[in-house]
């Protein structure tokens, strides 16, 4: 279930700031949990309870021909997307929207941003690297342009609600989504947004502070 | 990016380009066959391809054009099907 529209965000992220403020005051309501996002996706019950399934390992290389792992990852919030540069319609958009999200947490160490090509054949490392410049994007392991085996990349762009497709009948020879996924510092998806909507978008980016919140807590993360 | 404006260094601007407005009979031809090399939009090279719309016929073509040459402020005119035809037989 996804329970945030754009007011339900507002509320939560004002009875945050309300809590922190009364807390501040008042050292007895540390243990007050603000409200989690929940884990999203296919679940299995075990023992009657729901187990999640975390985003599976891969391995890429970024627009510096680094090899990116999840391990290179840890501790850090990923916002994820799927794009190819010579597409034509939908990710001149998406990418807008991603750079925005890029700009809101320029300060924020814990976020990081993954643009993963659908197009590998085209996007070299040295085509991401040009791409990655042109968006002034200067500090690599802030933003990775990923690209590698195209079977691997659209096996994990399931993983993130994402389908990716070869179609030559597709505009640009791909048929893919939009979606921008929040995956949690355990792996875990915790949120995700049409890339084309801005409105979704805003809610994105407010949780993913909801997430930062709840690193800044130690609040375990729902199971 | 919905405002006209592009992507930073990688798409140029269609909202007061003067590529749109001086190179108004290459427009089609961008649209359906894509653009690849250096482009110079506003004193800026641009240089990432874009594929082409193979799916929109002249008709759309040429309503597209006659949006972008008016939205955003722009003025630039408007296009008749029949050139489009025109100019899209030429960049065959």
């Amino acid at each position: 279930m996804f329970p945030t529209t754009s007011m339900d965000t507002l509320k939560i992220v004002y009875f945050v700031l309300g809590l922190s403020i009364v807390c501040s005051a008042f050292a007895s309501c540390t243990k007050t949990k603000p409200e989690q996002l929940p884990r999203l996706g296919p679940y299995e019950r075990i023992d009657g309870e729901k187990k999640y399934h975390p985003v599976r390992h891969f391995e890429l290389s970024n627009q510096n021909a680094d090899t990116i792992r999840p391990e290179n990852l840890a501790g850090k919030i990923r916002v994820a997307d799927f794009f190819f540069i010579s597409c034509p319609n939908i990710c001149p958009q998406l990418q807008a929207e991603m750079l925005r999200i890029f700009e809101v947490f320029s300060e924020e160490q814990r976020v990081v941003l993954l643009s993963h090509t659908i197009d590998p054949k085209r996007d070299s490392v040295e085509a991401l690297a040009k791409y990655a410049y042109n968006l002034g994007i200067s500090d690599a392991s802030r933003w990775h342009f990923l690209t590698g085996n195209r079977d691997s990349i659209y096996t994990l762009a399931d993983d993130y609600f994402n389908i990716a497709v070869v179609d030559p009948s597709a505009e640009g020879g791909f048929d893919h989504s939009a979606r921008i996924t929040v995956v949690d510092t355990d792996g875990y998806i915790r949120a995700t947004a049409n890339g084309l909507v801005k409105a979704e978008v805003d809610d994105l980016i407010a949780n993913i502070q909801l997430l930062l919140y709840e690193m800044d807590n130690n609040n375990t993360s729902p199971d | 990016m919905a405002d006209g404006t592009g992507l930073r260094a990688n798409i140029p601007p269609l909202a007061g380009a003067d590529y749109l407005k001086k190179q108004q009979d290459k427009i089609s031809c961008i649209i359906r066959n894509g653009q690849v090399g250096e482009i110079v939009v506003n004193g800026i090279t641009y240089d990432e391809p874009m594929a082409g719309i193979t799916t929109l016929s002249d008709f759309q073509i040429a309503n597209n054009i006659n949006y972008i040459n008016h939205a955003w402020g722009n003025d630039y005119g408007f296009v008749k099907v029949e050139d489009i035809r025109q100019q899209l037989e030429n960049c065959k």
